[in-house]
């Protein structure tokens, strides 16, 4: 059979245009998470600290995410975003010894699982005029049917992604919260004076932070016993402080 | 190899007897600066980045890469130096990958004359190095693809122009497949799997995974894929143009 020379090339083109779409979607599948994290402070990489908590984990934790493929398609950008946390969740399943399992499931509009998505606390984000809604947030579980949610997972929070669902699963692997027994001479929950006098105040930002994982208890001062429930005793008195008010200050005034 | 080394040190050196080399890296070099400083803000950001440096690349490969590639093989079929060139004692696949990499090279060297940024921002600041060198590897990967769609281009055009113009409509294609341009007028039609397929065809999302500072292999294998796609088909255009 003799074909022209033309017709040859054209269908040289297609394989190589076929050859080239399936060796792509093939690499998707095949090498997800094969990559070299060149960042300094190695963001792409899971840290120590979540592998620690990994590593310890005791009960099975179910996380179950759910991304809806419509937000994808109308706003690329968080494909991407969904793709690259999809590969960290995969990288934590990875490495807990088979005691996270992952779900992902798209909550199409409508559907049953668009009504488990708004019940377990999901945040819808409309996307037409139409009143469908997509949705791309995280429901973790453990076997004490303790919850926890991520409602929405921003993208400008794709840097604190591993920060977010390490705290997420901390949560949920140690549902007993440590007690911090913190003593210091500090308004580090806002100012006494203007609490008493019901002036707003606020709590130090480490105050926030610390209350999202801990119970923090403040000890009073001139305390002579830590008390039993206390799991960390924490002391905040930085040097070349004032005197506390109630010690005579050595210079007579 | 040795045949494609001599193609290539042939080509290499013809641009720096020409014009075009100066022109070329003097434009992309001005151009670069004056989009990164002005409309980037990159003193305004405050950041010890060369986020907005890179940000702007694709665009400037946009229209810069195709009026480098347009010349690889319309002007020897125009002028009829490819009657010539194509007698020579080398394969075809030798002759494309000779010019093809000697162009590669070619915008290698302009990319590495950037380097006064890098060493502005570390002057200023403390950036993440490993962030910058991905991003120059991501750059120099994503000036390849354009390059190999541009030579394919090329090769099957006499005029120059039309090689130009096509190149540059090609590349914005691959560019821009992610966003709403390409995909608004296929996203009513067409089923969302295949909407999903062509978004992942998009330079601009496969090079901005590689700036975060991640060298992912399936990010590689894109853009060596897209140029070993092309380099192919324009072997086969070469070939196919010879037996006219």
């Amino acid at each position: 059979m003799i074909r022209s020379a033309a017709g040859m090339t054209a269908i040289g083109l297609v394989l190589g245009a076929v050859l080239f779409v399936s060796v792509n979607s093939l690499s998707d599948r095949v090498f997800g998470g094969a990559h070299i994290d060149l960042t300094d402070q190695q963001l792409y990489s899971l840290s120590d600290g979540t592998k620690a908590i990994l590593g310890k984990i005791d009960e099975p934790i179910t996380l179950k995410l759910y991304y809806s493929k419509r937000l994808g398609e109308v706003s690329p950008g968080y494909a991407v975003f969904a793709e690259r946390a999809e590969d960290l969740l995969q990288e934590y399943v990875a490495r807990s010894n088979g005691k996270i399992v992952l779900e992902i499931v798209d909550p199409v509009a409508f559907s049953d699982v668009e009504d488990q998505a708004t019940a377990a606390g999901l945040q819808g984000v409309p996307v037409d005029e139409n009143g469908e809604q997509v949705y791309f947030g995280l429901v973790g579980s453990n076997s004490t049917d303790d919850q926890d949610v991520i409602p929405f997972l921003q993208s400008d929070r794709e840097k604190f992604l591993e920060y977010d669902l390490t705290k997420l699963i901390q949560s949920l692997a140690f549902p007993k919260r440590k007690v911090i027994g913190l003593a210091t001479a500090l308004s580090l929950d806002g100012d006494m004076m203007a609490q008493m006098q019901g002036r707003p105040t606020h709590a130090q930002v480490i105050m926030d932070q610390l209350r999202q994982t801990f119970d923090v208890h403040t000890l009073t001062p001139n305390f002579d016993k830590v008390p039993d429930d206390v799991d960390v005793l924490m002391l905040v008195q930085p040097e070349k402080l004032q005197p506390r008010p109630n010690t005579p200050s050595t210079n007579g005034c | 190899m040795g045949t494609v080394g001599v193609i290539f040190r042939r080509e290499l050196v013809s641009y720096f007897t020409m014009p075009l080399a100066y022109v070329f890296i003097v434009i992309f070099l001005v151009l670069a600066g004056s989009l990164t400083f002005y409309m980037g803000g990159f003193f305004e950001r405050g950041q010890a980045d060369l986020q907005v440096f890179f940000n702007y690349h694709a665009f400037l490969y946009l229209f810069l890469i195709p009026a480098l590639s347009m010349r690889l093989w319309a002007e020897e079929r125009k002028t009829g130096t490819i009657e010539l060139f194509l007698t020579l004692p080398i394969t075809t696949v030798q002759a494309v990958l000779g010019k093809y990499l000697a162009a590669w090279v070619f915008t290698g060297i302009a990319l590495a004359l950037t380097f006064p940024f890098w060493l502005t921002v570390n002057y200023l600041g403390h950036p993440d190095n490993g962030v910058i060198l991905a991003s120059y590897l991501g750059s120099f990967l994503m000036a390849g693809a354009f390059l190999a769609i541009g030579a394919a281009i090329s090769a099957a055009c006499k005029n120059q122009v039309i090689a130009f113009v096509l190149s540059a409509t090609v590349c914005f294609l691959f560019t821009a497949a992610g966003s709403g341009i390409v995909l608004g007028p296929l996203q009513s039609w067409v089923p969302g799997a295949v909407v999903t397929g062509i978004a992942n065809l998009s330079f601009l999302q496969h090079f901005a995974a590689i700036q975060r500072g991640v060298l992912d292999l399936r990010d590689i294998i894109y853009f060596a894929s897209v140029i070993t796609l092309f380099l192919f088909a324009n072997t086969l255009i070469v070939e196919l143009k010879k037996a006219d």
